[in-house]
């Protein structure tokens, strides 16, 4: 669906300085259907990334490729991408409803459509309560469901989201996630910028990692942590009051399992050891 | 066409709802007063006096809107990073940037008319007869704040804001200027210099023949062939300055 191909982007210092390298040789793909987590500490690229992806900053070197279902070109394609930057910038003195209406009304989107959009997602998101206010006396959250609104209502084939969940309480981060969830299964693709990397663990299907600049991994998630696991399995069962773990490798699992049935033991459970995607990414970083 | 519009509702929505609209209305009240003011201490030519002040008025308040708001429009948009939420529809920046300009004119046409408007009903309170030179002189002001506001914008692009105020400031002294340097003995006796000066009326405008109160307040008469050809000019001055304008914007790295 869209593919960055060797983007390279240098940031001018003072000229006695040396250039800094936002970003070097990135290369990845983004496939229809994917809900991509894109991963990297705070400065390592990720908002410079997508500032080229949107077109709002120009590359040094290199290429973002888009699927031609999005669009014949750059601007065509623009219509079926919804983007919510790392703070939703509102227009103060305008109401909620006269932005949606404003950025709703750049989309081939009849009014009344419009209207009936505007209405479902403010309720879904539930902000509709304070959609004839002036922007100027909202809260950092309610901004940012403002911003969520504007990004999905016109139904993006591809939902790009810079750092979606910052500034939300945790019942509107839920809220939000459930939503990204909710539109992927329908075929929404989306590609979501984050450092939390937890948030990522729990509802994408692929990550992408950068560090300083550099692409670190891209792949799926399950590989991932595949790639990073031992061979050892643990075996949970009661003994009396008492729950105890047995700790075996991969070779003595049946040997192991058949001497705890034997010894008519209750097995509880037999998970793999497997670490966290966290683990993996402080692991990797190391 | 419809994009470069909705985005002209919304940009003129949003400085109504600012203070700009409060001072309008300030400087309504305060023309008012100045103009009775400035008339009871002339004695036989009150509406002359009246129609002065009341397009001095005008005009300055047209600049001061076009200079800073002009030069605030997207460096505000770039650095509250506002923008982002409209060039990621499908919108081209050219398009964008349009609708922007459109957008502040209507708010310096909206300042023309009802300063202008409380002009007239002044000038024809104290005796004066309204003649379609009026008119023209109303229009010719505004392609002035205009072309100053489009300067403005121009130099914000290139530097910050405080720069571009002063750059623009600069641009419409010298834009007035020209014309009388034009009638110095020097620009008479020497051809290089006088040629310089021709080619920078292709550079700066020249907002001399722009302003038409002398024609209204004292001749009272002036020539079509004057109209048209200083239309043409400043039509042909805007668009070179406008398709520059975009191209700049077009190419500029928003980060």
């Amino acid at each position: 669906m869209i593919e960055f191909v060797n983007i390279s982007k240098k940031y001018q210092n003072h000229f006695w300085k040396k250039d800094f390298l936002a970003l070097d040789d990135v290369s990845f793909k983004i496939q229809q259907g994917d809900l991509v987590g894109f991963l990297g500490a705070n400065g390592a690229g990720k908002t410079t990334l997508i500032k080229i992806l949107m077109d709002f900053s120009r590359q040094d070197k290199g290429e973002v490729k888009f699927d031609h279902n999005l669009g014949a070109d750059q601007l065509a394609a623009k219509g079926n991408i919804g983007y919510l930057p790392e703070r939703a910038y509102l227009y103060q003195h305008l109401t909620g409803r006269e932005f949606l209406n404003y950025v709703g009304s750049l989309h081939s989107t009849s009014k009344n459509e419009l209207n009936d959009l505007i209405k479902k997602w403010s309720e879904k998101i539930q902000i509709d309560y304070a959609l004839d206010r002036q922007i100027k006396g909202y809260s950092k959250g309610m901004q940012q469901r403002l911003g969520f609104i504007s990004a999905l209502m016109h139904r993006p084939q591809f939902l790009v989201l810079d750092e979606p969940l910052s500034g939300l309480d945790p019942i509107g981060r839920k809220e939000f996630k459930s939503i990204m969830k909710e539109l992927n299964t329908e075929g929404t693709t989306i590609f979501f910028s984050s450092h939390i990397v937890s948030d990522v663990e729990e509802i994408c299907n692929k990550v992408v990692f950068i560090e300083k600049g550099k692409l670190i991994y891209e792949g799926s998630i399950d590989s991932l942590i595949l790639k990073h696991s031992n061979d050892q399995y643990v075996a949970r069962y009661s003994k009396g009051d008492q729950i105890e773990s047995l700790r075996f490798s991969e070779s003595n699992k049946n040997q192991m399992l058949s001497n705890l049935i034997s010894q008519n033991i209750n097995l509880l459970e037999l998970e793999k050891e497997k670490p966290t995607l966290e683990e993996i990414i402080y692991k990797i970083k190391r | 066409m419809k994009n470069i519009l909705t985005v002209t509702k919304f940009t003129f929505l949003e400085v109504y709802r600012s203070r700009l609209m409060v001072s309008l209305i300030f400087l309504a009240f305060g023309l008012v007063a100045v103009t009775l003011v400035a008339s009871e201490f002339t004695y036989g030519a009150s509406a002359k006096i009246s129609l002065d002040v009341g397009l001095g008025i005008m005009s300055i308040s047209n600049l001061i809107i076009a200079i800073f708001i002009g030069a605030t429009l997207l460096n505000k948009e770039i650095e509250q990073k506002t923008l982002y939420m409209i060039l990621s529809r499908p919108i081209s920046r050219a398009s964008f940037l349009m609708g922007k300009i459109l957008g502040l004119s209507s708010v310096l046409l909206l300042n023309s008319l009802v300063l202008g408007l409380i002009s007239i009903l002044l000038f024809v309170k104290n005796g004066g007869v309204v003649q379609n030179l009026f008119w023209w002189t109303l229009y010719f002001s505004f392609l002035e704040a205009f072309t100053v506001l489009i300067f403005a914008v121009f130099f914000s692009l290139l530097t910050n804001t405080t720069l571009s105020v002063v750059y623009t400031i600069g641009i419409f002294i010298v834009g007035h200027a020209l014309n009388e340097t034009a009638k110095s003995f020097l620009m008479k006796v020497s051809i290089v210099l006088k040629t310089v000066l021709n080619i920078s009326f292709f550079i700066i405008p020249n907002f001399y023949r722009l302003n038409l109160k002398d024609f209204l307040l004292y001749q009272q008469d002036i020539s079509w062939d004057y109209l048209l050809a200083t239309q043409l000019y400043i039509y042909l001055y805007l668009i070179a300055l406008l398709v520059l304008v975009n191209l700049i914007f077009k190419h500029k790295n928003l980060d």
